[in-house]
């Protein structure tokens, strides 16, 4: 047994060494790729919430990415608001919407569920696209101002750089990670399994699961919004392509086969498949075929995703307990 | 209710089931059941294959809602109320199939079991505070108490759906008991088991109604239900046919029609 203080040793180890990373990595096309690995783990976590753990299909996270982003970007851009606080907006906006979709859809059954999920995603995508007076419809909202922060002991710091946007990142992340582990091993985050595994059992036993559902969903629309927020803050330009259902394809291949229900396993798979697309440019033509047969391959490999993936490795090595 | 029915319910009905209908596409799955368990007994619920007995535990424990009659619980009617809301206020059931929740250890299936009677409050659930951690504690404790009196205290930290089909039926059990709830639904408890383990789980049964707790047991294996019950229900196509000591249940001829055929 590792002790909960060595435990924490080596998250917070990887997170100092993340802090560093800038001074080795200073090519701005790296970075790029870090802070959008770094986007792509808060959105990740919000669909590894929902399905990971509640175990429910959502293919609404693009839906709150796109709400917060268009949030957080209106609020900067027609009323002046500051970063954080409108960051804020779009967590609260994806916390809401979220809510107000779970509540008549989390009643429906799984497969309902989904396809409410799946509707509504298009639904706010053609809101963006068509409702040109509050959006500027597909010409998008360019301009969004980076943040302008208040940091102690150095003053105000415009985040502009790369780098820059690779540190405020880096801190939304391990805030995003220490609030999710703490929220999957609370007695909420017990119930939200326990639907996952067994619905009818769960009632059974007390617990109240269209509560549950609801709650899990409706976080798992503010990590989206948070990650919209960020994501609108750093390109700067946003339009209704945000909502495209790319996003989409990229975060289940992220979330599934990092392996779904953990916590680094999806940290691990928003990290290899940023990166591995990139890698894979050696050949344009190529490109997409070997992306293809490298998720074949790994889905194939690895059912249970790369966490699935270790466990059973651990498992096998570890003695056996004899059956009682 | 006639009068079969309420005598021997003793003093006081814990649980009161009155003019019970319930049809599926038309067809009724139960007829006016009216039946009562005194509080401190083990009764007993028999009847052939579809007779009824599930759906009328369905119907109690709030996952169906029936087209007539009501349930009253301490008295109170709690007739479609939500099942989780039912079984916070200690009326718990325990199903036909070994039912867990397999990626969870036992010991995390039996603090989920636990957690929703303390009565905590949803900032209690989300941040680990003094109070939540006192009432984890006190999770634990029943859960040891629980898994060493069932004879699995070794399986705490073993992934539920790793356990032999016995040990799930077992945990299944103690998670039912964790709250220490007033009545207890037991669908088909033996069911699966083998001999050795029958034996075992019948002199846990009975302790823990020596211990205070009302027990309603559904069983096909007449030898454990003459042997654990006092009075027994018997359904038949939906319809409450005799109710009695077990003795004079099976003598009835009504319940050996419906078990041997006219």
């Amino acid at each position: 047994m590792i002790g909960p203080a060595r435990r924490a040793l080596l998250p917070a180890a990887a997170a100092a060494a993340a802090a560093l990373l800038p001074l080795v990595a200073r090519s701005n096309y790296l970075l790029h790729i870090l802070v959008m690995t770094q986007i792509y783990v808060v959105l990740a976590l919000s669909l590894n919430l929902i399905l990971g753990y509640a175990g429910l299909l959502s293919l609404a996270p693009p839906a709150f990415f796109g709400i917060g982003a268009y949030t957080s970007a209106l609020l900067a851009l027609r009323l002046g608001w500051p970063f954080w606080p409108a960051l804020a907006a779009a967590a609260a906006a994806g916390l809401l919407f979220a809510a107000a979709v779970g509540v008549p859809s989390l009643r429906l059954s799984r497969h309902s569920f989904v396809i409410v999920t799946l509707s509504f995603t298009l639904l706010a995508q053609l809101a963006a696209t068509n409702w040109t007076d509050l959006t500027r419809g597909p010409m998008g909202l360019p301009g969004i101002p980076p943040p302008a922060l208040r940091v102690p002991a150095i003053g105000p710091v415009r985040i502009a750089g790369k780098a820059g946007w690779y540190e405020l990142m880096l801190a939304v992340v391990v805030a995003a990670l220490l609030a999710f582990a703490a929220l999957v091993r609370s007695r909420l985050g017990r119930a939200i399994l326990a639907v996952r595994e067994d619905e009818v059992l769960a009632r059974a036993l007390g617990i109240a699961t269209d509560r549950v559902k609801l709650l899990a969903f409706a976080l798992s629309g503010l990590l989206g919004g948070v990650a919209g927020s960020c994501y609108a803050h750093y390109i700067s330009f946003i339009d209704p392509s945000l909502f495209d259902f790319y996003y989409m394809e990229n975060l289940l291949i992220m979330v599934v086969l990092g392996g779904a229900g953990t916590l680094w396993g999806v940290v691990a798979g928003a990290a290899i498949f940023n990166v591995v697309p990139e890698l894979l440019r050696i050949h344009p033509e190529l490109r997409a075929f070997l992306y293809g047969i490298a998720l074949l391959a790994a889905v194939s490999v690895a059912p249970g995703g790369l966490a699935g993936w270790v466990r059973a490795r651990r498992a096998a090595r570890a003695p056996r307990p004899e059956p009682a | 209710m006639s009068p079969a029915v309420a005598e021997g319910a003793g003093a006081e009905a814990l649980l009161e089931v009155r003019g019970m209908t319930v049809r599926f596409l038309g067809v009724p799955a139960l007829q006016g059941v009216s039946l009562a368990v005194g509080r401190g007994e083990i009764a007993g619920l028999i009847g052939p294959n579809g007779s009824g007995k599930t759906t009328l535990f369905d119907c109690v424990t709030g996952y169906l809602a029936p087209d007539a009659g009501e349930v009253r619980y301490r008295g109170e009617d709690i007739t479609g109320r939500p099942a989780h809301a039912i079984a916070r206020r200690g009326l718990r059931r325990i199903f036909q199939q070994a039912r867990v929740f397999p990626a969870l250890s036992a010991l995390e299936n039996l603090r989920a079991a636990g957690q929703e009677a303390q009565g905590a409050t949803l900032a209690t659930g989300v941040i680990p505070t003094a109070r939540s951690r006192r009432l984890d504690r006190a999770l634990d404790e029943r859960a040891r108490e629980l898994l060493e009196a069932l004879g699995i205290a070794g399986t705490a930290a073993t992934p539920a759906g790793t356990l032999s089909y016995g040990q799930q039926k077992l945990l299944g059990i103690a998670m039912a008991l964790m709250p220490r709830p007033e009545l207890v639904l037991l669908d088909e408890p033996v069911a699966g088991v083998n001999p050795t383990l029958i034996e075992t789980l019948k002199g846990f049964l009975r302790a823990l109604n020596a211990a205070g707790t009302t027990l309603l047991i559904v069983e096909h294996n007449l030898e454990v239900v003459m042997d654990l019950c006092r009075r027994v229900f018997v359904l038949d196509s939906g319809e409450l046919i005799a109710a009695g000591p077990p003795a004079s249940v099976q003598a009835d001829e009504r319940v050996l029609a419906a078990y041997f055929g006219r």
